[in-house]
C-alpha cells in the first residue's frame, strides 16, 4: 500500500509553507519574544544536527555498525561538556568581532583572504556529500511510501523547493548582523517535529510490533550474538574514530556554527544548551534500536536506512507513514537551509567579494549584497545536486555524512591554535589545512569518482592496520594536517595582525584589538570606504559607526577614534567579513606605502616587539597600583594622605568613616577647607613637630571620644610632580578603647569594695561572736534569776536576733565579694530556689524595699549547675531593679517553670515598663536609665555575664501597658 | 567561583570519557546487558551537567 506522489508533493509543500509562516510570525513579532528567546527553542534549534542521516541513516549505521552510531552523539555530547572551556570562548569572539561563519573565525585568527578563501572552498568541497545525503534521503523515502521510481526530475524539484525556502528564510535580510529569529523558531519547530515523529515510530514498534516492551527485550534476549554485535563495536577503533568526528562536528560544521554562536540570542541559553541538547539527542536516539529490532522482526525488504517508513506500510497506517515523512523530510531541510545559509555567507565574504570589490564599480552595494547571497544559495543546493547526480554510494547514508565530518575535523587544529596557541601562523594553518585537505580527498572522494575503484575496500587492502575507512582517514588527514600546522607554524614569524587577533582570542575580557591603525580623523575612514564600497555605502556605514560610538564626526582625539575604528570594524566585518574589513580600513593612509622599505619594515617590527613588552610591563605595574590602592582604601585605619602644598590628596574609607567627610568631598580640598572640627584638628596636627598624639579629643564631637594621630613625611618621588610629596596621617579610634579602659577601672574598684567587704565582715565576725556569746550567757542568767528574768530574757533574745541579723549581713557582703572570683570551673548543683530566697534576704535589708510585697513560686527541687555566689548576685541585680522600679505597696513577682530541659526564672514588676530603645541597650555596660548617683550601668552588663557564662539567656519583656519582666533561663540539671 | 564550576565540567567530562571511551567501557560492554543498557551511563552524564549547570546558574555565575 503506498501514498500518491502528488499528494506527498502537496504535504511537503504545505509543511515547508507553514514552517515558513512559523518563520513569519517570529519575525513579524506575533509570536510572544518569552517563546522566541527561551533557552529551550535556541536548545532545539541546534537540533539542526541531526539529518536524515541521524533519521533515517541511523538505523542502517545501528545495523551494521552497532552501537557505533551512537558515538555520533555522544560526541557531541563531550563537545558540549567541555562547553566552558571550547564553546563559550568561540561565542565571545564571535558576538564581538562579528564573526559570523567558521571562516571568518579562522580569518579572524590567521589574518588575510587567503585563510578565509582556502577554508570557505574546502567547506564547500566538503559539505557536497552531505547536502547530496539529505537529497538522497528525501527522494527515497518519496520513491518507498509512494512506491514509484522518482525520476531525478523529484529530487531536482526538491531542490528547487528548498532553493525557494532558503532564501525566504535567510537572505530576506541585508545584513548577517541581524538575527534570524523566524529561522531559529522554525528549525526549533523541525526539531520537535523529528523528535515527535521518531518516538511515536518507536512506542508503535514497542505496542503494535512487539506488544509490550516485555516482549521486545523477551525478543532481543533471545538473540544473544545480536545484542553482542551491537555491543562489539565500542571496543574497535571505529568508535574512537567516530566519538572524535562528532565531536569536531559540534561546532565546526557550518550549520553547528550558524545555529550555535551566530543566532544565540543570550549567552545563558549556551550554557543551558550544555545539558539541555544532548539530552534533546538521548531522546532522539532512544527509538533507533527499537525501529531496527522491528525491521529484523518483520524481515522488510528495504535498506534497514528505511526501515521506520517500511514499517509503518506494512502496518497499513497511512498517518504514521506521512507523520514519519514529515520527520523525515524536516530533517533534510533543516539541514539544507541552514547549511547553505552559513556557506552563503562563507562564499559572498570570502570567495565573492574580495574579487569584485577589487575590481572597482562599487555601485548598489547593498543590493547586489542581497542578490548575490541569494545567487549563491541556489548555486550551492545545485551543487549538492550536481554530486548526487554523479556519486552512486552503496554504502548507506552515514557513508556520505562521515565523508563531511572528516573534512570539517581538518579546522579542529586550527581552532586549537586559536583558542590555545598564540604562536600559530597564518602560513601554518593554511599549509595544514591543504594537507590535510588533499589527503582528504584522495582517501574518501577519488575512490568514488575513479572508475577504477568503486568502494573504500580496496583502499583498506593496501592499509590492513586498519579495519575501517574512517579510521584511517581520520588518522591521515589530522596527522598531515597537525605536523604541517605545527611546523609551518613554527617556520614562520606571526604578523602584527596575527598577534593582535591572538591577544584578542586568548583574552578571557572583552577587548577591542589592540595596535590597529588610527585614522587622523573621523572622515579619513569615509574616504578609505568609498574606495572599496562606493560613496552612499561609505557614508552610511561611518554615519552608522559614529552613532553608534556617540562620536562627532569632526573628532580628532585617537582615544576617540580607536573607539570608532573598532566599531567601524566590527560592523563592516558583519557585512564583508573580518579580512576584507580589515583590508578596507588599512586603505586610509596612502602615506603608509611609505613604510614599505625593508629598514623601515624591520624598525617597524622591534617597535612592535617593544610595544608588545611595554604592555606586559605596564599591565603588571597597573595591577600593582590598584591593588596597593585597594589595601589603602579598605584598611581599617583612617589614612590621608596631605600633599606638598597642603591639599587631601588620598582619603579611605575608614577615615570617611571616622570624620562623617566623603572621599569625594575631602579630595583635593586644602586642609583648612574641611569641616570642623576636623580642619583644625589635621592642620594643628601637621603642622606640629610631633609625630605622634595620643587621646586627642575631638572637641564637639559626641560620638568619638578621642583618637589616635599618627603621621610620617612622604618624599617626593624622582622625577614626579612636587605636590606628590607631603604627610601621611594616620587616624585611630580610641572609643572602644577608652571604654574598656573606664570598664575595667570599674572592675578594679569593684575589687577593691570587695576586698574591703571581706575585711570589714571579717574583723566584725570576731567581736560578733563575743557579743553573741555574752547574749547567750545573759539568756542563761536570767533563767537562773527570779526578778526581773522576763524582760532580762527579752532584751537577751533581742540582742541575738540583731546579732544574727548582722550576721546574715556580713555573709551575704562575703558572697558578693567573692561572686567575680569564681570561674566556671567551680560551678556545681545549685539551687535555684535557696539562691532566690538568699536574694531576697539581702534585698530586704534595704529599707527602700520595705513597702514592696513580694510573691515567690519557685520550684524547689530546680537544680541547675552553677556558681551560688555569682546566680545570687544576678538574682540581688533584677529583683533590686524590680523593686525600684515598682510604687509603694507593689508587688514583684519571682516565678519559675520547666520547659525544654530549662529552668525559666521570671522576675516581673508593675513599673512603668522599659521603652524599645532602652531593651536594646540595657545590657550594655554603663548603660542607667538611674539619675547620676544611683547606678553604674554595670549590674545587667554583670548579669548578662554571668548567666552568658552559665550557658543560659537572659530577656526582657515589656508590654505597652507597663510592668517588665525579665525572663532566665538556665540549663536544668539532669541525673 | 566560576572556577569551581569550570573544575567540575572538567570531572563531569573526564567521568563521561571514562564511561565511552576507556578501558572501562571495553568491561562493561562485555556484561551481556540488555539493549538499552548503554543510555544509563548517557542519561547519567547529562544528569550530572544539568545539575552543576544549574546549581551554577543559583550561584550567579
Amino acid at each position: 500500500m503506498g501514498i500518491e506522489l502528488t499528494w506527498l508533493f502537496v504535504i511537503a509543500i504545505s509543511y515547508l509553507g507553514l514552517l515558513f509562516l512559523i518563520a513569519w510570525s517570529a519575525d513579524s513579532g506575533l509570536l510572544p519574544s518569552r517563546l522566541i528567546n527561551h533557552p529551550l527553542v535556541y536548545s532545539l534549534s541546534l537540533g539542526v544536527y541531526a539529518t536524515s542521516w541521524t533519521y533515517y541513516g541511523s538505523v542502517g549505521l545501528a545495523d551494521s555498525s552497532g552501537y557505533a552510531f551512537l558515538t555520533i552523539y555522544l560526541g557531541v555530547t563531550l563537545a558540549f561538556l567541555l562547553g566552558p572551556y571550547l564553546l563559550s570562548p568561540i561565542l565571545r569572539l564571535c558576538r564581538v568581532h562579528q564573526l559570523n561563519s567558521i571562516a571568518d573565525l579562522l580569518a579572524f585568527r590567521y589574518g588575510g583572504r587567503v585563510t578565509g578563501f582556502v577554508v570557505t572552498l574546502f567547506m564547500l568541497v566538503g559539505i557536497l556529500p552531505y547536502i547530496s545525503l539529505q537529497i538522497r534521503a528525501v527522494t527515497e523515502s518519496v520513491q518507498i511510501l509512494s512506491q514509484q521510481v522518482p525520476p531525478n526530475l523529484l529530487a531536482l524539484g526538491f531542490c528547487v523547493a528548498i532553493t525557494i525556502f532558503a532564501i525566504l528564510f535567510g537572505a530576506r535580510h541585508l545584513s548577517p548582523r541581524e538575527k534570524h529569529h523566524g529561522l531559529v523558531v522554525a528549525i526549533a519547530f523541525e526539531s520537535a517535529v523529528k523528535l515527535i515523529a521518531l518516538l511515536v515510530a518507536g512506542v508503535f514498534v514497542i505496542t503494535q510490533v512487539f506488544d509490550s516492551p516485555a516482549a521486545l527485550n523477551d525478543w532481543a534476549n533471545s538473540q544473544p550474538e545480536m545484542l553482542e554485535s551491537l555491543y562489539a563495536p565500542s571496543r574497535t577503533n571505529l568508535w574512537s574514530t567516530l566519538l572524535l568526528l562528532a565531536f569536531c562536528a559540534a561546532f565546526l560544521l557550518p550549520r553547528q556554527y550558524h545555529m550555535t554562536f551566530v543566532e544565540n540570542e543570550n549567552p545563558k541559553h549556551l550554557t543551558t544548551a550544555y545539558w539541555l541538547f544532548p539530552l534533546y539527542l538521548l531522546l532522539l536516539n532512544l527509538p533507533i534500536i527499537p525501529i531496527l529490532f522491528a525491521g529484523r522482526h518483520l524481515s522488510l525488504a528495504i535498506e534497514p536506512d528505511f526501515y521506520v517508513l517500511g514499517m509503518t506500510l506494512t502496518a497499513g497506517h497511512q498517518w504514521l507513514a506521512i507523520l514519519v515523512f514529515l520527520g523525515g523530510l524536516s530533517a533534510a531541510s533543516a539541514m539544507m537551509i541552514v547549511t547553505t545559509l552559513a556557506l552563503s555567507y562563507m562564499c559572498l565574504n570570502h570567495l565573492l567579494l574580495p574579487a569584485s570589490l577589487s575590481s572597482g564599480k562599487p555601485d548598489d552595494f547593498y543590493r547586489r549584497l542581497l542578490w548575490s547571497k541569494r545567487l549563491i544559495i541556489a548555486l550551492i543546493i545545485a551543487a549538492g545536486y550536481g554530486f548526487y547526480i554523479v556519486i552512486e554510494l552503496n554504502e548507506g547514508l552515514a557513508s556520505l555524512g562521515l565523508i563531511s565530518f572528516v573534512a570539517a575535523a581538518q579546522l579542529l587544529p586550527g581552532v586549537i591554535g586559536l583558542l590555545f596557541w598564540t604562536r600559530a601562523t597564518q602560513t601554518g594553518f593554511v599549509s595544514g589545512l591543504a594537507g590535510g585537505a588533499i589527503v582528504w580527498f584522495l582517501l574518501l572522494i577519488w575512490p568514488l569518482l575513479s572508475p577504477s575503484t568503486s568502494s573504500y575496500t580496496e583502499v583498506l587492502a593496501a592499509l590492513p592496520e586498519f579495519s575501517d575507512i574512517w579510521s584511517l582517514a581520520t588518522f591521515c588527514t589530522l596527522s598531515v594536517n597537525g605536523t604541517l600546522f605545527i611546523v609551518g607554524s613554527l617556520f614562520t614569524t606571526p604578523s602584527r595582525d596575527e598577534i593582535n587577533a591572538a591577544e584578542a582570542a586568548t583574552e578571557s575580557t572583552s577587548i577591542a584589538m589592540a595596535g590597529s591603525d588610527v585614522a587622523r580623523s573621523a572622515i579619513h575612514y569615509r574616504y578609505a570606504m568609498q574606495k572599496v564600497l562606493g560613496n552612499k555605502v561609505a557614508a552610511q556605514e561611518l554615519n552608522r559607526a559614529l552613532a553608534e560610538t556617540h562620536t562627532n564626526v569632526e573628532e580628532t582625539r585617537p582615544a576617540d577614534l580607536q573607539l570608532l575604528h573598532d566599531q567601524l570594524e566590527r560592523n563592516l566585518t558583519g557585512l564583508v567579513g573580518p579580512a576584507l574589513a580589515r583590508e578596507v580600513l588599512r586603505h586610509k593612509r596612502p602615506d603608509s606605502k611609505q613604510l614599505e622599505s625593508p629598514d623601515a619594515r624591520l624598525l617597524e617590527l622591534h617597535i612592535e616587539a617593544s610595544r608588545q613588552q611595554m604592555r606586559g610591563m605596564t599591565r603588571q605595574l597597573d595591577d600593582l597600583r590598584r591593588y596597593l590602592r585597594d589595601v589603602l582604601r579598605q584598611l581599617p585605619l583612617g589614612v590621608c594622605s596631605i600633599s606638598a602644598d597642603g591639599r587631601v590628596y588620598l582619603w579611605n574609607a575608614a577615615m570617611h568613616e571616622l570624620t562623617g567627610i566623603e572621599e569625594r568631598v575631602a579630595r583635593d580640598q586644602p586642609l583648612d577647607q574641611l569641616p570642623e572640627p576636623w580642619s583644625q584638628l589635621l592642620q594643628e596636627f601637621a603642622a606640629s613637630g610631633d609625630a605622634h598624639l595620643f587621646r586627642c579629643h575631638v572637641p564637639g564631637n559626641t560620638r568619638l571620644a578621642s583618637v589616635n594621630l599618627h603621621k610620617a613625611d612622604i618624599a617626593t618621588p624622582a622625577g614626579s610632580d612636587e605636590t606628590l610629596g607631603g604627610q601621611v596621617v594616620l587616624m585611630e579610634d580610641r572609643s572602644s578603647l577608652d571604654t574598656l579602659e573606664a570598664e575595667l577601672a570599674h572592675s578594679e574598684r569593684l575589687a577593691s569594695v570587695g576586698r574591703l567587704a571581706a575585711g570589714v565582715a571579717h574583723e566584725i565576725g570576731n567581736p560578733l561572736t563575743g557579743i553573741a556569746s555574752i547574749a547567750q550567757n545573759l539568756l542563761h542568767d536570767a533563767a537562773n534569776i527570779e526578778d526581773n528574768s522576763v524582760e532580762i530574757g527579752d532584751q537577751a533574745d533581742d540582742i541575738l536576733a540583731q546579732v544574727n541579723r548582722i550576721n546574715g549581713i556580713v555573709r551575704s557582703l562575703l558572697s558578693f565579694s567573692h561572686a567575680d572570683t569564681v570561674g566556671s570551673s567551680s560551678h556545681e548543683p545549685v539551687c535555684v530556689n535557696d539562691c532566690v530566697q538568699e536574694s531576697l534576704g539581702l534585698i530586704r535589708l534595704s529599707p527602700e524595699v520595705r513597702h514592696i510585697h513580694f510573691s515567690v513560686d519557685v520550684q524547689s527541687t530546680a537544680m541547675v549547675k552553677g556558681d551560688a555566689n555569682q546566680l545570687i548576685q544576678v538574682f540581688v541585680n533584677l529583683i533590686g531593679n524590680a523593686c525600684d522600679a515598682s510604687p509603694d505597696g507593689a508587688t514583684v513577682c519571682i516565678e519559675s517553670l520547666i520547659q525544654d530541659k530549662q529552668l525559666i526564672v521570671t522576675i516581673s514588676d508593675s513599673g512603668p515598663g522599659v521603652d524599645s530603645t532602652t531593651r536594646e541597650k540595657m545590657f550594655e555596660p554603663f548603660f542607667t536609665t538611674k539619675p547620676v548617683g544611683m547606678g553604674t550601668g554595670l549590674g545587667l552588663s554583670l548579669v548578662y555575664s554571668i548567666i552568658t557564662n552559665h550557658n543560659g539567656k537572659i530577656r526582657v519583656d515589656s508590654p505597652p501597658g507597663g510592668g517588665t519582666c525579665m525572663i532566665v533561663s538556665l540549663p536544668l540539671l539532669t541525673a | 567561583m566560576k572556577a569551581k564550576i569550570h573544575d567540575h565540567t572538567l570531572l563531569i567530562f573526564l567521568f563521561a570519557l571514562a564511561m565511552i571511551a576507556s578501558p572501562l567501557s571495553n568491561w562493561w560492554s562485555r556484561l551481556d546487558l540488555p539493549w538499552y543498557a548503554i543510555f544509563i551511563p548517557w542519561a547519567l552524564v547529562i544528569a550530572l551537567a544539568a545539575v552543576n549547570q544549574l546549581r551554577g546558574s543559583d550561584r550567579g555565575d
